[in-house]
């Protein structure tokens, strides 16, 4: 089986080293993509250094879009499993092994590692808990299955779900929530594995600032709405 | 309405219409992009020569006649800006989708040096 760990990275130079360093030592035989998003510092060239293949954006296109030209190699070059983690170091590698056992003898298509399954030493703001919560019953009520980290960046995906990720229909612009209905209304099955993140105290978040959040929890709500309001009319046309 | 208020609708809607044509004979602005401009020059035109058709609107919404077409034109120009963001938003895809080739290409050149 083919694996490949793809790892969206803006600004990350201090911390990209370490992460691609781990999961080497953890399993040499995982193919480490470091998809840069037009980095402002050396990230692209640190990252190449510690031995990941780089992809490097022309110009800054947000988080979503990255992860998008990671599915892509990883489709174009016929991967048959797909681990994506952040560059930011908050993500373990060592529980990509479980992660990937999980999704083969529960025979789903998407892993997602969740910070709050089990009480870890976790610590989110009390905004993005509140955030958190929100979205994790919306997705948890429309889904029919118990979600409690919707927004984690650390999964893993099955080749089936390549080309629905690399398609329009994948919604590039903070792929969170909605995306987990989308694919649930497409048909993969979703699992959650509990896991333990580290802090970090250094980075901002891609959620940061007010404007920001707002537009988040706007787009965010905006999304869903659409997404069930499509489901309907195309329940409606089955009948 | 009155002959100075026709005369300025008039001469706004001719020269919106030969401005755009003219930009698009230049190869400035591309024929898609050009016929809602064309269609509310056309529709300014006709709306001052159906003066009764006007005037049953502006009735209709307890304004003046001319105050209804100014209110059509903000619609107009609405309706303009709306067309606008649907070419951005479809370019910001295709911009997105070209970007990621553009990547992919490298880093596929890149890996075999």
């Amino acid at each position: 089986m083919k694996k490949v760990v793809i790892i969206p990275a803006y600004n990350e130079q201090p911390r990209i080293r370490e992460v691609i360093k781990k999961i080497i030592s953890l399993d040499s035989s995982l193919d480490i993509v470091v998809i840069d998003d037009g980095s402002l510092d050396k990230t692209a060239h640190v990252a190449k250094e510690a031995g990941a293949v780089v992809l490097t954006h022309p110009f800054n296109m947000g988080y979503g879009i990255t992860l998008q030209t990671g599915y892509k190699y990883a489709l174009e070059n016929a991967y048959d499993i797909v681990i994506q983690i952040d560059g930011d170091g908050q993500h373990d590698p060592r529980y990509i092994p479980y992660m990937i056992e999980a999704m083969l003898s529960k025979k789903v298509d998407v892993v997602i590692g969740s910070r709050f399954k089990t009480k870890t030493q976790y610590k989110a703001s009390i905004n993005r808990r509140i955030g958190t919560v929100i979205f994790a019953s919306l997705v948890t009520v429309i889904i029919g299955k118990k979600i409690t980290d919707p927004t984690s960046g650390y999964q893993v995906i099955t080749k089936r779900v390549l080309s629905f990720l690399t398609s329009e229909a994948f919604p590039y612009d903070y792929p969170d929530a909605d995306l987990l209905i989308i694919l649930h209304f497409a048909g993969f099955k979703i699992m959650e594995f509990p896991m333990e993140m580290l802090q970090n105290k250094n980075k901002r978040s891609m959620h940061g600032g007010v404007l920001k959040n707002l537009y988040y929890i706007f787009k965010m709500f905006m999304s869903i709405f659409l997404v069930l309001i499509s489901e309907n009319i195309i329940k409606k046309k089955e009948r | 309405m009155p002959l100075v208020q026709k005369i300025f609708f008039y001469s706004i809607s001719t020269i919106i219409f030969v401005l755009i044509l003219e930009l698009v004979r230049k190869k400035r602005l591309k024929e898609n992009y050009s016929w809602l401009w064309l269609l509310i020059s056309i529709l300014l035109f006709l709306l001052i020569n159906q003066y009764e058709f006007l005037t049953k609107i502006a009735n209709l919404l307890q304004a003046t006649p001319t105050a209804v077409l100014m209110f059509m034109g903000i619609i107009a120009l609405l309706l303009l800006v709306l067309q606008l963001f649907l070419i951005n938003s479809s370019q910001s895809v295709q911009i997105k989708n070209m970007a990621q080739k553009i990547t992919l290409l490298e880093g596929r050149i890149a890996n075999k040096s």
